[in-house]
């Protein structure tokens, strides 16, 4: 707070000596739109829900650790409720027996909320084509960011979560998807 | 430990009359065997310390047109003299039923339970034999060869899913 008044004083001071009509408050306040701001602080903090089935979520802890450091997304606390999380993490097969599971889950989240798809089988089932398997999570829930791969390199989740901040950047606060 | 295994194969052609092929490699005896001498020959096995029943699986030769249509498969573990025994059986399609083991090995009972699930072949005797994988609103038995393999059984309505073509 300092800081600003002093900076303030100086602008005054230097519009003021200088003759320039240059506003005094132009370099403390950046102006946006309400919607913009929400979408800037939705897509930093992201808190995520681990839906992990099968084998990618070693790739998934592995993502988790320090060494690919989600949280320099803003993407690494793990909420082990679906209540408190706004970004549904799918990752591993899905089984008809589960869906059930999986579609409370992603209805028992708080709006706005995303969801990302994490490796082959749940982006489209994968190589499992039988009377088990659902062909994608997508069949069940709503899906915003696909991450091919058996199971994907942490770089490809990286950029899938970076995706998915772009796709939050055009998020309506009304509700509505694009 | 020594193997038991050709003291065993040369009592057990006596008792039954029939043809036990020892697999030197795999220190493993071999026989097909009728249904009901099943449990009697699994009670024998289980009092000279074949102690761990490794697998109970089922194949299904609707393909081959191998009559009868289904074999049973048990697998016997000794775990002192590490001899094995596998055990074939033969049942038909008309009477898939086969004696359970689930009162000599209780690992019987998942293993059984498994069968049935997607073999849909019987165990009298059983205790609880319902579904272990599938759920129950299941219809038919996935891994019966005239089960069409993509044929899916969802327990909730599907979304329909659309090609995003500008994505």
């Amino acid at each position: 707070m300092e800081k600003r008044t002093a900076q303030l004083e100086l602008n005054t001071v230097i519009a003021r000596e200088q003759g320039s009509n240059k506003n005094p408050l132009q370099d403390l306040y950046v102006p946006t739109k309400i919607e913009e701001f929400f979408n800037w602080a939705r897509k930093y903090s992201l808190w995520t829900y681990p839906f992990v089935t099968a084998c990618c979520g070693m790739e998934f802890m592995s993502v988790s650790s320090a060494h690919y450091d989600t949280d320099r997304f803003g993407a690494a606390l793990p909420r082990f409720s679906p209540r408190q999380a706004d970004l549904l993490f799918v990752v591993g097969t899905i089984v008809h027996k589960q869906a059930p599971i999986l579609r409370t889950v992603y209805e028992q989240m708080c709006d706005p909320k995303w969801v990302i798809a994490f490796g082959v089988c749940a982006v489209s089932g994968g190589f499992y084509q039988n009377y088990a398997t659902v062909a994608g999570c997508d069949r069940i829930i709503p899906v915003d960011v696909y991450i091919p791969g058996c199971p994907p390199r942490p770089e490809a989740v990286l950029e899938g979560i970076i995706a998915l901040q772009k796709k939050i950047e055009q998020y309506h606060t009304t509700g509505k998807r694009e | 430990m020594p193997t038991l295994l050709p003291e065993l194969k040369k009592i057990l052609e006596d008792t039954y009359g029939q043809e036990f092929i020892i697999n030197e490699a795999l220190k493993e005896l071999y026989a097909f065997v009728d249904k009901n001498n099943l449990f009697s020959l699994m009670e024998k096995f289980s009092t000279i310390h074949f102690d761990f029943l490794m697998d109970v699986t089922a194949v299904d030769y609707l393909l081959q047109n191998k009559k009868p249509r289904f074999e049973v498969v048990y697998h016997l573990f000794h775990t002192k003299t590490y001899d094995r025994i596998r055990i074939k059986v033969p049942v038909t399609e008309e009477i898939p039923e086969v004696a359970s083991v689930y009162p000599i090995w209780k690992t019987a009972y998942f293993l059984e339970r498994e069968v049935w699930d997607l073999y849909g072949i019987k165990f009298t005797g059983h205790p609880d034999l319902r579904r272990i994988l599938l759920y129950e609103e299941f219809v038919g038995f996935p891994l019966r060869k005239d089960y069409y393999i993509r044929d899916e059984q969802p327990l909730i309505g599907l979304r329909e899913v659309e090609a995003n073509p500008t994505v």
